[in-house]
């Protein structure tokens, strides 16, 4: 189904701007559109766009994090996500700016203190990077350390320097004609910025339970959820700095009592779901 | 006619079939061949067939010129040339540059050709001028064979690019013939005004509108204009352009319903909305446009007798005890006054022409009342779709209460549902779901359409509209079932996912229930579609509580000719500007002007761009020429469903009482001639 327009406007989770944007296919103003889902959900986005130079500049410099929603012919959402990567090509040179080396919270895992056991440093913020694109953690690790002040000061030149992406350009790589490529991610990325630790309650729960509470605590980019019931048990307890989509995706790939192959996904308005994968009674051989 | 090929902006201008002594002249055959090839995406496949189509589109293209310029002398061959220069460059600064807001295009028509033609040009991507120190340049001041290759759109429109011109004239809904603009409702009853009465101090005089005082000649306190139905309260009533505007130096007007025992104001912006102008003085005191007053009927309207009259009323009383008015309001000359009783509007087959789909830009305007307050009176979405067969039965709202459906339709309430009297449901009655006997997930309410399958043939977004009562967020479900054929569990069916209710007891929330296909699988013209039913069922689940649900009707807007929504970016949360609402309109344009999307406000009797809107889907389009056309809307605002004041939590709730007014413009697109079209 072709493409009835892609709208990208300030992301409804930071808020930290306001901006409206819709892309026409009439007006020439995007093409070379690709997706891949996964799991049933948004996964990956990508387009060209051609917009004037002085918006192309305002665009490298503001555009990730911005909300992308992608609608067919038949006003029907096909993709939504937010922009992950830029490229600007001005004709003769490229630049290009990310979110993937971006960090805006981090902690150092070592042994500061001589006991032969690893503890986590300070949690170190950079907190207008944070209300730009939202908490992205990092987590270090230093070996050996000789007190908690040089973890720090070790995680804090790091997160220095990751807490804005950088830019990069190549001169001369340039395809002749000005545009942006744009590469978008869904939601579901975002699950992957956080680490989800909990040691106060112990024990174990169900499975969309334990997951309800994950998004609960970290799921700074999903707006609401729905979990179907799973009653297979798991650990409420983790301590291991472990990403939050790792784990959901672990619990996911569990089943349930019944064999069945689960699935955890992001679709439009910021919703996870959790639910069995279709269909249900497995293919037959033919 | 003269023939015409002329490149300008409106301002610059080049002939390129100069008669003169100097000027641009085509060698034979040097303004053609044009060429036209719409790119036709194919994917190969295997079997029989080798492959399909995917689709159909029109790029830029490409024309040569071959031209002579004669001169008067070498100087002025160079300026002519830089005049066309100048044109082509400005042609592309045009497209890239903000700033450079005039557009260029050719005005064409040939020597028998009744009307003129207009093509957008994006630029030059080649000229070649011959040797200009051979002959006959260098003797005689005479270019040969000047080639140039410019870029345009692959049409020749009807008018002037980035020209609005004159709205496109419609078909009647409700209202009088040929208007050029139409109201919009957002519900669908049969009621017409039933009853309208001028009160002058007790004495009554009934009237239709037309050529009618709408006002004593003399008002005094207490004065009123009655609009009376008897099945249901008005919701949106009309005045056609009044024949005379009031002149009113001091008033101050209510609009006011009955309770029982007593008239009761309505709030403007809360209880009602009216268009054109701020409020009921300055809208009386114009005749440029229709009157419009939109009601969102509170829930203790009851029936009175006025003058011997027992119907809903409402009136427009004089609340001062001292008015002062130079000149009282007459009706038009020959329209009466009506309620917009449709959430549609309908393009006449005679309005569309060309070869391909012409280029559209639609207005629709929103009426006064709204304010930082979330109310009806504030519209946040809009969903539009075209539906351009089937159009004689077919209908975007079917009532669940049953009521005012049309006579193919049969409303049956099924599983603990009652049709109830409801002044604030459509047509006057909701379907009341109650669960006593069964909350598990049942179908509640059941609208089998006779023989309606060739009608309803087609791809449609359905909403549902509900309201829970009581109880909290998510405590019921909801699902559509969509059969062809019959009902029963085996006859072919399809279901929607299940939706949960969002809000209770916010107002008329609006459940998206996804898309319908009918039937299932793509028909081709062989197939038979006569004498098959149609059945949708409402299935509802209560999960948990006591809640009970008021159902009000199943919507289906069309979506596979064209459909699109319209989103509020929501610029401010707290105080909702970017809303439509009093002296703003959205502007949906394909390529009129330019291919945007954009909020207007009226500023000083002018359109004054604002801000972009969101544009869910593809810009307007009427695929079928010369057919009429109905687009079919629903009207969305947002409610403070957490007492937070802010805009923009969900769910979407359209109450009826919302109305816009719409008009549209159009360029017809032809590929080669326009003749006398």
């Amino acid at each position: 189904m072709p493409i009835g327009s892609i709208i990208i406007k300030n992301n409804p989770i930071t808020l930290w701007e306001q901006f409206m944007l819709t892309l026409s296919p009439e007006g020439a103003e995007f093409d070379q559109y690709a997706q891949e889902d996964r799991d049933g959900g948004y996964y990956r986005a990508s387009f060209n766009m051609y917009i004037d130079p002085i918006a192309s500049s305002e665009f490298l410099e503001n555009g990730l994090g911005r909300h992308v929603e992608i609608y067919d012919n038949q006003s029907i959402c096909v993709f939504e996500g937010f922009i992950f990567e830029i490229v600007r090509d001005v004709g003769s040179t490229i630049a290009n700016i990310s979110l993937q080396n971006m960090i805006n919270k981090a902690w150092m895992r070592s042994d500061h203190d001589g006991d032969q056991i690893v503890e986590r440093g300070t949690t170190l913020h950079v907190l207008k990077s944070q209300a730009k694109y939202g908490i992205k953690e990092g987590v270090l690790s230093g070996g050996e350390l000789e007190g908690l002040s040089v973890a720090d000061q070790s995680a804090q030149q790091y997160l220095n320097w990751r807490a804005w992406p950088n830019p990069e350009s190549e001169i001369g790589a340039g395809s002749g004609i000005p545009h942006l490529q744009i590469y978008c991610r869904g939601y579901m990325e975002t699950l992957a910025w956080r680490v989800y630790n909990q040691t106060i309650l112990t024990g174990t729960q169900g499975a969309n339970a334990q997951i309800e509470d994950i998004l609960d605590s970290v799921g700074q980019f999903v707006n609401s959820y729905s979990l179907s019931s799973n009653s297979t048990q798991v650990t409420k307890e983790y301590d291991a700095d472990r990403r939050a989509d790792d784990i959901i995706r672990g619990i996911a790939s569990l089943g349930d009592s019944n064999n069945r192959r689960w699935i955890a996904y992001m679709l439009n308005n910021l919703t996870l779901y959790y639910a069995q994968a279709k269909p249900s009674i497995p293919l037959s051989q033919v | 006619m003269a023939r015409t090929y002329k490149l300008t902006n409106g301002a610059l201008s080049v002939d390129l079939i100069a008669t003169g002594s100097t000027g641009f002249i085509p060698s034979k055959g040097g303004l053609g061949p044009n060429r036209v090839a719409p790119t036709h995406n194919f994917v190969q496949g295997g079997g029989i067939s080798g492959g399909g189509l995917t689709s159909v589109h029109f790029s830029l293209i490409t024309d040569t010129w071959t031209l002579y310029i004669k001169g008067s002398s070498d100087d002025n061959v160079a300026t002519q040339l830089r005049n066309l220069i100048e044109l082509l460059v400005l042609a592309g600064r045009y497209h890239i540059e903000p700033r450079q807001n005039k557009a260029v295009y050719i005005e064409s028509q040939t020597t028998g050709e009744t009307n003129k033609r207009y093509s957008l040009v994006y630029g030059f991507p080649e000229m070649v001028m011959p040797d200009q120190f051979d002959f006959p340049f260098e003797g005689s001041d005479l270019v040969e064979h000047l080639h140039v290759q410019t870029v345009r759109e692959p049409f020749w429109r009807s008018a002037v690019p980035g020209v609005l011109g004159t709205a496109l004239t419609l078909a009647p809904t409700d209202g009088p013939s040929a208007p050029l603009r139409a109201h919009i409702a957002n519900s669908r009853e049969i009621e017409n005004i039933h009853s309208i009465k001028v009160d002058d101090g007790g004495s009554f005089t009934t009237i239709d509108g037309a050529n009618d005082p709408l006002f004593p000649a003399a008002p005094a306190l207490s004065d009123a204009l009655y609009f009376g139905n008897a099945v249901v309260p008005p919701r949106t009533i009309v005045l056609p352009k009044l024949q005379t505007a009031a002149v009113i130096t001091t008033s101050s007007l209510v609009l006011e319903y009955y309770k029982t025992g007593a008239w009761t104001a309505l709030v403007l912006g809360d209880d009602y909305t009216v268009y054109p102008g701020g409020d009921l003085e300055i809208s009386l005191q114009q005749n440029s446009e229709d009157i419009v007053i939109n009601i969102k009927p509170p829930s203790d309207w009851i029936a009175v007798a006025v003058d011997g009259v027992t119907d809903f009323w409402v009136r427009i009383r004089e609340n001062n005890a001292s008015p002062s008015w130079g000149t009282i309001p007459v009706g038009h000359a020959t329209d009466v006054i009506y309620t917009q009783q449709v959430p549609e509007i309908e393009i006449p087959a005679t309005t569309i022409k060309g070869d391909v789909s012409p280029y559209l830009m639609m207005r629709l305007m929103s009426p006064f009342g709204g304010d930082a307050d979330l109310s009806f009176a504030n519209t946040s979405r809009i969903i539009m779709g075209i539906k351009s067969r089937g159009l004689t039965k077919f209908v975007s709202h079917l009532n669940l209460g049953g009521e005012d459906n049309p006579t193919d339709w049969t409303t049956t309430q099924v599983t603990d549902a009652t049709a109830t009297s409801d002044v604030q449901a459509p047509g006057g009655k909701h379907s009341a779901v109650s669960f006593s006997g069964d909350s598990t997930m049942q179908p509640r309410v059941r609208l089998t359409g006779n023989n309606i399958l060739d009608s309803w043939m087609g791809e449609y977004r359905a909403f549902i509209r509900v309201q829970q009562i009581g109880g909290a967020s998510e405590d019921c479900v909801v699902k559509l079932r969509t059969f062809i054929g019959g009902h029963g569990d085996d006859d072919p069916h399809i279901d929607s996912a299940d939706v949960d209710v969002q809000a209770f007891d916010d107002g008329v929330e609006v459940l998206d229930m996804g898309v319908v296909r009918i039937p299932f699988a793509r028909p081709r013209s062989t197939d038979v579609l006569t004498g098959v039913d149609v059945v949708f069922e409402i299935h509802m689940e209560r999960t948990t509580g006591t809640s009970t649900m008021k159902d009000y009707d199943l919507i289906l807007i069309p979506i596979d000719e064209w459909v699109v929504g319209l989103d509020d970016p929501l610029s401010d949360i707290e105080s909702g500007s970017s809303a439509l609402r009093g002296q703003t309109a959205i502007d949906i344009d394909g390529g009129i002007i330019a291919s945007r999307t954009a909020k207007m406000q009226k500023i000083g009797g002018n359109w004054i761009l604002s801000e972009n809107w969101a544009r869910m889907g593809p810009a307007p389009k009427i695929n079928n020429m010369e057919t009429k056309a109905r687009i079919y809307f629903l009207l969305l605002h947002y409610e403070d469903v957490d007492a937070s004041g802010d805009w923009g939590q969900p769910p979407f709730f359209a109450d009826l009482g919302a109305q816009l007014s719409f008009e549209t413009y159009g360029q017809m697109n032809y590929l080669f001639l326009r003749g006398a079209d």
